[in-house]
């Protein structure tokens, strides 16, 4: 399963959520499920406040994080899906019609 | 705090509520603080029918909680209620339920709506094991399995367990946290006594481990942890985050470890485990509320039967002296009588205004209460002209007789029946005389 290139994604706006410290807790309260983000997961959520594309994401984290792109590319795609399918995040509604 | 009224239903199944939920009650004046005053209906219980078909009313009406910012409702298949918050009474919500007459029906819409109240005053309800050591309050919160139960059966002093299965997290007067016991035992079981509280001292995860330890964990390791142990049936995003708010500040405030134990482990090795990370633990317990204090001593004079008391003030002056100490008898209401030196609660309006006083009864007279007729008692401090009166369980609430007086390491058994009287009859005509030479 793959992500479209100009597909973007911003965190689900209805979700509480919580930063302590490094970590972000998040309540789904559909679900009542808990979710509790490392370090990177947390900054990408806080990235997600505004809607951002895959490429857009891979260029800021591997300047924050000093690493070169191909490097977390396939982490970042694995995070994001896993974010999508726990409903944190979703695609644009608008750039997400056209590209998938 | 809240009132309930109940309506009509057979002595033995009230009896059965009084027994489970006794403990905790207070005298129902109408001056102490509510944050709800609820009427009970109880419904016939739902007659046997094939499990398929119970089945398939359960699933049909599962529990649904709809709250908002001025009405409650609660149903499921075997309750129903209907809460409203009236402005003019000081936010106070009233409204009524309709229950199966069913303890098991009646204790899940007290666990319901513990679960909905508690969060408006920023505590919450979770599953938990709680006990004290010392004066700090520790919970063990934990999913079903993970061991509560075994946990509060190791702890060999009834009056340091709390609860196996459901503890009420909130904050006390000085902002603190603190832990108190509720009516919600595991399997049905009744335990618990008294509506103490104790500061909320230490988070201890419960894990069953080949391994005996402690593992500190973070505040938002704690969070995560602690929020699936939280009771609540609400399924909004206004309430999960309120809910989250509250785990926030109590891990946040709150140390947390992760406790992993065996199954066999012994409590002292488990205390011993806790005892680094438990704070304040050699301070004196500082937030109880007199209401509190009052509800232990009424759990442990039920208990034993017996128990010592040191009365202040001098409203029973010359009888009483400063330095006495009180046996106190567990008698009910009814067993007593003009003369007698009774112990009684009076609950404030405010839990810190709660009174134990130690008079002597004068009268009681039979009086009308609706469909039945209860005593009024009326109570006089020898050293005072004033008699005070009340409804036993309404504005106060009898907890025990006199039965002897330490005085100077003596023990003197108080006189009977007649000098009680004699004494009664002196306090009455002594008294205007005390009063007019000014003492």
């Amino acid at each position: 399963m793959g992500i479209a290139a100009n597909a973007s994604f911003r965190r689900t706006s209805s979700l509480p959520f919580q930063k302590m410290d490094e970590e972000v807790l998040v309540v789904d309260p559909r679900t009542r499920a808990v979710h509790l983000l490392n370090p990177t997961a947390t900054r990408i959520w806080e990235l997600l406040d505004s809607a951002h594309t895959e490429s857009q994401l891979l260029a800021i984290l591997a300047d924050e994080f000093d690493a070169p792109v191909d490097d977390i590319r396939g982490d970042l795609k694995t995070l994001l899906l896993d974010l999508e399918a726990k409903g944190l995040i979703g695609g644009d509604p608008i750039q997400s019609d056209v590209a998938r | 705090m809240g009132y309930f009224e109940l309506g009509a239903a057979p002595d033995v199944f009230i009896e059965q509520l009084m027994e489970r939920y006794g403990p905790y009650l207070i005298p129902s004046a109408p001056w102490v603080k509510r944050a709800f005053s609820i009427r009970v209906t109880f419904a016939a219980a739902a007659p046997w029918v094939e499990p398929e078909i119970r089945a398939g009313d359960v699933a049909s009406h599962p529990l649904r909680v709809d709250e908002g910012s001025e009405s409650i409702r609660i149903s499921r298949w075997d309750f129903s209620a209907r809460l409203a918050q009236d402005s003019r009474t000081d936010g106070l919500w009233t409204g009524d339920v309709s229950c199966q007459m069913n303890p098991f029906a009646f204790d899940s819409f007290l666990r319901v709506l513990w679960a909905v109240f508690l969060p408006r005053v920023g505590g919450a309800l979770f599953h938990s094991c709680a006990f004290r050591i010392q004066n700090a309050g520790v919970i063990f919160p934990g999913q079903s399995g993970a061991g509560k139960s075994t946990l509060a059966r190791k702890v060999p002093e009834p009056e340091r367990i709390l609860t196996d299965e459901l503890v009420a997290v909130s904050r006390g007067p000085l902002g603190q946290w603190r832990i108190s016991g509720t009516p919600f035992w595991g399997e049905f079981k009744r335990g618990g006594g008294s509506v103490r509280s104790w500061p909320l001292s230490l988070v201890a995860f419960l894990e069953q481990s080949e391994e005996t330890g402690t593992q500190p964990i973070t505040p938002s390791e704690s969070v995560f942890r602690l929020l699936a142990c939280l009771l609540c049936f609400q399924t909004d995003a206004d309430t999960a985050a309120r809910n989250l708010a509250i785990a926030v500040n109590i891990c946040s405030e709150v140390e947390s470890v992760v406790l992993q134990t065996k199954r066999v482990t012994p409590i002292e090795q488990i205390e011993n485990l806790l005892f680094p990370f438990l704070q304040d633990r050699e301070l004196p317990d500082a937030g109880s509320s007199s209401r509190e204090m009052i509800s232990e001593f009424r759990w442990f004079l039920r208990e034993n039967g017996q128990y010592a008391f040191s009365p202040r003030g001098s409203s029973m002056k010359p009888w009483l002296r400063a330095g006495d100490s009180l046996f106190v008898q567990a008698v009910a209401a009814a067993e007593t009588g003009p003369g007698d030196i009774v112990l009684y609660w009076t609950p404030g309006p405010s839990p810190d205004k709660d009174q134990l006083t130690c008079h002597r009864m004068v009268a009681k007279t039979p009086t009308p209460s609706g469909p039945q007729t209860t005593q009024r008692f009326y109570m006089k401090g020898d050293a005072q002209s004033s008699i005070e009166r009340f409804e036993n369980g309404r504005e106060s609430e009898i907890l025990g007789r006199v039965s002897a007086i330490s005085r100077d390491g003596r023990v003197t058994a108080v006189p009977g029946r007649v000098g009680n009287l004699a004494r009664l009859l002196g306090s009455l005509v002594a008294t205007p005389f005390l009063k007019m030479v000014g003492r």
